[in-house]
């Protein structure tokens, strides 16, 4: 087993970010990221939120600038080395992410079969509860081909919470869901907060009322820049 | 009027600029192929190198999670392949059998059977045809698989989960593949005997044992390490072309038959070059060792 390593800061310093080496996503970004309670990363279509929660889970790497974790240059880390930290980041897709030759239950049981967290008993019960949860229970043998897209997309959603890491990244999670499951994600984003005290979850989305009234930071993001906005504060 | 080739100066000046120009273009386009070449060959080099390491020496991942997908590949690689290389293989073992006894028996070679057998049976045509059914088979299969995979972020996925797709996805193919690859050329081996004994017994009426005394006694040792060489290191570039290209999709779904038509014929080129290469090696060695060369 991976032993987590507590992710406790989050930074980017001179980050430039090209897509595909072709189009300038970011240009020489500077930014702290907060590490605790539920942040709303806000900006318009197409300016690079994906991205954004692409560099932090380490899927891809910033074309210039560095990103560091802890004060630790992610850029200079193996696979293994990050991994320590990345098994403390859950990542949930804008659209795809689900392994298709397995089924529902298999997806969310994967990186803790994998990576031997929890006990087996733990693993069983802590994926049957996210399935509860999401409304999930009753297609758990089902392949993610042959249920609806707003299934799969739950699954997604639920996938990043079921290793219980640090920090949750949720890119557009309400985009094709139900309303039920809608009210029902809001609910578990709120008790996992109140559950882990040292959690962040990132949820970048423009559902206004799905992030209004649980969202207490904000980022903006825009071409060249972050903006951080205590949304509280601010409300106060 | 004037006939024949242009005089004038300022024309001769422009051709010979053109022609200097083409000449520098053709070169540096061959310069840029090769220099794509070896990129290419290092890259996949170092695709099955990390797929490797990271296979063997991944402590996260258990053997029972790499069995299972080796288990499922060498089921689709190999044992779904088994009808269609047994018709190839008797066929071929009939016509080999056929064409030589025929010919053998105008010119009373008729014990060179066996040698013919495992000249053309065991070095060439076993390892030749079933790499070039794996390659139409599970090459593709492999190439489009992972191109969908690519499509569905599902590498991503896994990575973002922390599993490496190195050892998780390509490591456990390449084993299968590898695998399959041998077991499906000496399964080849065994069919076209068979198929050369019913051609040899009904056609020509060559006595069973005969048939089989005349193959055994052809059989040495190098034809066995042949035919592992030759099968293992097919088995290697085919799997190797395919993950390498099916990961090679980025911007959708319509690169994917792209991917696939390319791992087809990188691998066939690469698979009959290799085989050619090794066959002259060792009829190079064989030559110098009667100190013919």
């Amino acid at each position: 087993m991976n032993p987590r390593k507590s992710i406790k800061k989050i930074e980017f310093e001179n980050i430039c970010y090209e897509l595909n080496n072709e189009i300038q996503v970011f240009k020489d970004i500077s930014f702290s990221f907060p590490t605790k309670d539920i942040i709303w990363v806000k900006s318009e279509a197409g300016v690079g939120k994906s991205s954004l929660f692409q560099i932090v889970d380490g899927l891809v790497q910033p074309s210039s600038g560095s990103y560091k974790l802890n004060d630790q240059c992610v850029e200079d880390m193996s696979f293994d080395e990050f991994n320590n930290y990345r098994l403390n980041i859950g990542y949930s897709f804008d659209f795809g992410g689900m392994i298709n030759n397995r089924t529902l239950y298999q997806n969310l049981s994967l990186p803790l079969e994998y990576h031997n967290i929890f006990d087996e008993k733990k693993r069983h019960s802590k994926v049957g509860e996210l399935l509860s949860a999401f409304g999930l229970a009753e297609l758990s043998e089902l392949r993610p081909s042959s249920v609806p897209g707003s299934v799969r997309k739950a699954m997604c959603v639920a996938r990043a919470f079921v290793h219980e890491p640090q920090i949750i990244l949720l890119d557009d999670p309400t985009t094709g869901l139900r309303a039920e499951v809608k009210s029902k994600l809001k609910i578990i984003i709120k008790e996992y907060i109140a559950d882990h005290k040292n959690s962040a979850i990132f949820i970048a989305t423009d559902d206004f009322e799905f992030i209004s009234d649980i969202a207490s930071q904000q980022i903006v993001l825009k071409k060249n820049s972050l903006e951080y906005r205590n949304i509280k504060e601010n409300a106060a | 009027m004037q006939y024949g080739p242009i005089r004038s100066g300022s024309i001769t000046q422009k051709a010979s600029n053109s022609d200097k120009l083409s000449m520098v273009t053709l070169a540096d386009a061959l310069g840029r192929r090769m220099t794509q070449t070896v990129f290419y060959w290092w890259e996949l080099f170092s695709l099955f190198y990390l797929s490797l390491r990271s296979g063997l020496i991944n402590r996260a991942q258990s053997y029972r999670t790499i069995l299972s997908v080796v288990c499922s590949q060498i089921y689709f690689t190999g044992f779904q392949a088994l009808p269609l290389i047994s018709v190839l293989a008797a066929a071929a073992g009939g016509v080999v059998v056929l064409q030589s006894t025929s010919q053998f028996s105008l010119l009373g070679g008729g014990d060179a059977i066996g040698q013919l057998m495992v000249m053309v049976v065991v070095r060439e045509i076993a390892p030749l045809m079933t790499a070039l059914i794996v390659i139409a088979r599970s090459g593709t299969a492999v190439a489009s698989e992972l191109g969908n995979m690519k499509v569905n972020r599902e590498i991503q996925a896994l990575e973002s989960m922390g599993i490496n797709s190195l050892s998780f996805i390509i490591f456990p193919r390449l084993v299968g593949g590898v695998i399959s690859v041998i077991c499906l050329s000496l399964y080849f081996l065994f069919g076209s005997i068979l198929g050369g004994l019913v051609v040899a017994r009904g056609l020509q009426g060559l006595p069973i044992e005969f048939y089989f005394n005349s193959i055994t006694q052809a059989f040495t040792h190098a034809d066995v390490w042949l035919f592992l060489l030759k099968n293992l290191f097919s088995g290697v570039i085919i799997f190797t072309i395919a993950s390498y290209q099916g990961m090679q999709v980025k911007l959708g779904p319509h690169e994917v038959p792209q991917v696939t038509t390319k791992a087809v014929m990188d691998s066939i080129v690469a698979v009959i070059v290799f085989n050619l290469s090794v066959t002259t090696i060792y009829y190079l060695s064989t030559l110098k060792q009667l100190g013919l060369i």
